[in-house]
């Protein structure tokens, strides 16, 4: 199981990585998950999480065309590979088979 | 346009790693460029500024890994340098061979004058230790000595507080005896117990303190003790010193002195024997034999003490001067200058000389630019071959910079090899070189202290030198020349390659004219007539030893009875051994009285005739005149001219006196030369002595006598001597001795003049082959259409020697006024005359001559089937 365990930020941009599809580069992930988390993130984590993802394999990345904002600097767009993929699966089912067996109803009385 | 702050993007730019820096910079531009739309500019700015410190992180940064992989290329450089090395073996092994002995010439000269500029530098005192010496002027003269009176330090460091410490040395010579064992010609030095305060000769065994305070005690060196005793314990012995009836008693062992110290001794006599034998008296001011060493404090300069002794020598030798009159001047010698500065009368050593230290070190910097010479000639004739890789190279994206850089490192790993075949030429040669310039100097000083790197540097500044033109030239070739079929003959180059070929052979031309001077002017002063019979004239030295003193008359009829001796002399010097110089009174010409310095010699009444010399007027000395022993002098015609003579029979009868007899001059004796051809002959007054006065004998061989009837004469001297051991010397051997720093330079500068010929030559060798090479199509042509070999030979043969005839042109002046600078230096000199350069210009063309015929020959022995059928 080991490289396989993801952290819950590396989980958070790894969906958003997969739900932007094609346009994933880092302030696209950046505002995408303000968007859906109201999470105020720094760019630059965003970055090294992005990197820590691609070490792992499972994200890659390849420069797009050159832009006309920023200078004429490309961006590096980022893809699920399956590895990738898989990871996020196997969270999910986890995560399902364990809130299956959570009781429908548990109150802890204190 | 939003423009983030400039220095924080230049700072990204900076740390951060290429393959991150484009997205990461235009991500952190996007975002600056929405918040300067939404909050302004100051905090877009201030966001901006915290994203590039916060990017700053070890990920980002640029990493060695990812810089431009350019092992590759170097790794390709030393692949191409070894191979085209051994492509062509001629010219690496021409190029590494004439590098490696350049250097070697180099490294030996190197030892040589390190040796040379190392003496008295190790005294921890050193920089305040300076030697007092005189100059004397006396009626008519003027001598400059390094010795100075028996009391000057003493008077010095009473009246200066400055002085802190004062050390006098004075040499002896001659015989040690121990109880069975005799030992000849030993060389001592009395010194004051402040010896050890002063230099860093240390005592293995004994008492600094008392070692060389107390009367008739001796120090004994390390390997004089060794010598005499084994391995038995010297301290407590006795033995007895040349004359000294008191037995000294061995108080100590010191180390050998250091090869590299201005004096030597196999042992030192403690100064107050010399007092207590009653040889110093008073202050005996015009009393010449002590060599005074004093010490000032950190820093002193002299210059304040120098302006101060006018008055001292006013109060203490004032009055002395006035009645003589003779002037004294002190100066002060830097004990570290001595060596090599001084060159006073009477040195307490050999000294070397700065003079010869300049020439061998430009010498060795000639050798080695010579060497570096043959290598840049022969990468730019040899340009052709790279040609087409350094196309290639240009076109494949090369720039000039890096062609250059190539070019470098190639010839400085050729540098590299030379260097360590030099070190093996080095040690291979340095035995050898030792007996020629008499050192022991050793290999493993090349890389003492800070050496190594000097070497490095060396090896670096050689490449570079030998390196840069080719490396220029070749690194500017267009490609598109490079690579076209036709082959780049270089010829743009021709002008310059010529001048440096010249350049050599005038450095070879001035290197082969001077040793041509220098051996005339050695051969010269060794063939002159010195005005005495030196030949077959055997000398022992036995100083004052009381059983020859005693036994003098039978001792020279014991030698009078050898078939193989003509004749038997006994005096205080002879012509190998210089003279004293004695207070002498005569009376003028016109009669007047005047007192001068003058040279003396003791003699007894067979002296004149043993060395053949000449009487010019007058008579010699006679056994049957009965007051020839009491008064009666000869001069030589110096002196007769001095004593203000018109006609040389005008002196006979004057007065004269000199060491303590009075009487008048018999008769006048050509002049000879009784002291080295350095000076001028200067005027000798010559009286007869007793046997209590000589010290040496010198016996006339018949004509014809050869070597082995020494065994002879020896039997007969230990018929009667058995105190002193017969080591017998040739008088014209002894005389050559005297000329030992000339001949030593001449051998070296023969050799290393050898050298650069033979390097040089070596360049215009390979450089012959290659232009034979180049020519072979052009001189297969000529064969076809009929040139004579000798033709051919002329042709080829023509351009090298013009070359030779250049360098012989401008050599001529160069060495004309170099060599009458050394020629200079002495009295008795050759002209520099037109014959040596003719013979030097001579040599020089056949060594070009002999160098390029291999080719030449080769040439015309060419089949032009073979080289014109491809065409």
């Amino acid at each position: 199981m080991r490289g396989e365990h993801i952290g819950e930020l590396e989980e958070l941009v790894l969906l958003t990585v997969g739900s932007l599809y094609k346009e994933a580069y880092a302030v696209a992930i950046l505002d995408e998950i303000l968007e859906n988390t109201s999470r105020k993130m720094d760019v630059t984590a965003i970055h090294s999480v992005l990197r820590r993802l691609e070490k792992k394999g499972f994200v890659t990345s390849e420069m797009g065309g050159a832009t006309n904002e920023r200078g004429g600097r490309r961006k590096r767009f980022f893809s699920l590979t399956q590895a990738g993929r898989r990871v996020i699966e196997d969270t999910m089912e986890l995560r399902l088979t364990l809130y299956n067996k959570l009781p429908k109803l548990a109150f802890v009385s204190v | 346009m939003y423009q983030p702050p400039k220095w924080a993007d230049r700072f990204l730019e900076w740390y951060c790693d290429p393959l991150v820096l484009e997205d990461l910079q235009g991500d952190l531009h996007e975002l600056y460029k929405r918040k300067y739309e939404d909050r302004g500019k100051l905090k877009a700015n201030a966001s901006f500024i915290w994203l590039v410190i916060r990017s700053f992180r070890l990920a980002n940064l640029k990493s060695p890994s990812h810089q431009k992989n350019t092992f590759g290329m170097y790794k390709n450089y030393f692949k191409i340098a070894i191979r085209s090395l051994s492509r062509s073996t001629l010219y690496s092994t021409i190029n590494i061979s004439g590098l490696a002995v350049g250097m070697a010439v180099f490294m030996l000269i190197f030892l040589y004058v390190k040796d040379e500029l190392s003496y008295d530098d190790y005294h921890s005192k050193g920089d305040n230790i300076y030697r007092v010496v005189s100059d004397l002027t006396v009626p008519d003269n003027f001598f400059q000595f390094a010795l100075t009176p028996p009391h000057l330090g003493t008077r010095l460091k009473e009246d200066f507080p400055e002085v802190q410490d004062y050390v006098r040395l004075s040499s002896l010579r001659g015989i040690v005896k121990l109880e069975e064992k005799t030992f000849n010609d030993e060389v001592g030095l009395y010194a004051d117990p402040s010896f050890f305060n002063f230099f860093d000769i240390p005592l293995i065994e004994g008492d600094e303190q008392k070692a060389l305070s107390d009367p008739f005690t001796i120090i004994l060196s390390e390997s004089t003790a060794k010598k005499y005793f084994g391995d038995e314990d010297p301290i407590g012995k006795l033995l007895e010193l040349d004359g000294v009836e008191q037995r000294f008693s061995i108080v100590g062992i010191i180390e050998d002195v250091p090869h590299n110290t201005h004096f030597y001794f196999d042992y030192l006599v403690s100064f107050t024997t010399r007092e207590s034998l009653g040889i110093i008296q008073g202050d005996q001011w015009f009393y010449l034999d002590y060599y005074t060493y004093v010490m000032f404090p950190d820093g002193f300069n002299t210059e304040e003490l120098q302006a101060k002794l006018p008055d001292f020598i006013e109060k203490h030798i004032g009055d002395d001067q006035r009645e003589a009159g003779q002037t004294y001047e002190f100066h002060f010698q830097p004990l570290r200058d001595i060596y090599l500065k001084s060159h006073r009368d009477v040195e307490i050593g050999a000294n070397g000389n700065l003079q010869y230290i300049y020439i061998f070190s430009l010498i060795a910097v000639f050798i080695v630019v010579i060497a570096c010479v043959n290598f840049m000639n022969l990468s730019t004739a040899r340009s052709s071959k790279r040609a087409k890789e350094i196309g290639l190279r240009k076109v494949v994206g090369a720039v000039k910079r890096q062609l250059v850089a190539q070019f470098l490192l190639e010839s400085i790993i050729i540098t590299v090899f030379a260097f360590i075949l030099s070190l093996a030429l080095t040690s291979l040669a340095l035995p050898s070189f030792n007996l020629i310039v008499s050192k022991e100097l050793i290999t493993s000083d090349l890389f003492k202290n800070a050496m190594p790197l000097f070497w490095a540097l060396l090896v670096g500044a050689t490449g570079f030198l030998a390196g840069i033109y080719p490396a220029l030239v070749l690194s500017g070739f267009k490609p598109i020349n490079a690579l076209r079929a036709s082959v780049i003959t270089g010829r743009e180059n021709t002008a310059l390659r010529k001048s440096l070929v010249v350049f050599q052979l005038i450095i070879s031309t001035i290197l082969i004219m001077g040793t041509i001077v220098i051996s005339q002017q050695l051969t010269s002063m060794q063939n002159r007539n010195l005005g005495f019979d030196k030949e077959q004239m055997l000398m022992v030295y036995y100083a004052s030893d009381q059983m020859v003193r005693n036994k003098m008359e039978e001792l020279r009829e014991e030698l009078n009875k050898n078939p193989n001796v003509s004749k038997v002399s006994f005096s205080r010097y002879t012509p190998s051994t210089g003279a004293s110089n004695w207070y002498t009174t005569y009376e003028l010409g016109n009669g007047e009285t005047q007192n001068a310095s003058m040279y003396g010699y003791l003699v007894d009444f067979d002296f004149i005739n043993a060395y053949g010399l000449e009487m010019v007027a007058g008579r010699a000395f006679d056994r049957s005149m009965g007051t020839d022993l009491d008064e009666a002098f000869i001069v030589n015609e110096t002196a007769a001219l001095k004593m203000g003579t018109e006609r040389l029979a005008d002196i006979l009868g004057k007065d004269i006196s000199q060491f303590g007899k009075e009487g008048k001059v018999i008769g006048v004796v050509k002049d000879f030369n009784f002291k080295t051809l350095h000076s001028e002959i200067e005027p000798l007054v010559i009286q007869l002595g007793t046997p209590g006065n000589f010290a040496m004998v010198s016996i006339k061989l018949k004509a014809g006598v050869q070597l082995q009837t020494l065994e002879s004469i020896e039997d007969s001297w230990k018929n009667v001597i058995t105190t002193v051991p017969f080591d017998a010397y040739f008088l014209d051997q002894e005389l050559n001795d005297r000329y030992e720093a000339e001949i030593r330079t001449g051998k070296i500068f023969g050799i290393f003049s050898g050298l650069a010929i033979f390097i040089a030559a070596l360049g215009l060798f390979a450089l012959s082959t290659l232009s034979a090479e180049q020519q072979r199509k052009n001189i297969s042509v000529r064969k076809v259409l009929g040139a004579s070999e000798t033709g051919i030979v002329y042709g080829f043969a023509n351009k090298f020697l013009k070359l030779a005839f250049i360098a012989f042109l401008v050599s001529v002046p160069a060495t004309f006024l170099l060599a009458e600078s050394w020629l200079e230096n002495f009295t008795y000199r050759i002209n520099v005359n037109l014959s040596m350069f003719l013979l030097g210009g001579v040599i020089i063309l056949l060594i070009t001559l002999l160098t390029i015929s291999f080719q030449s020959f080769r040439l015309t022995r060419l089949n032009p089937a073979q080289n014109l059928r491809s065409e």
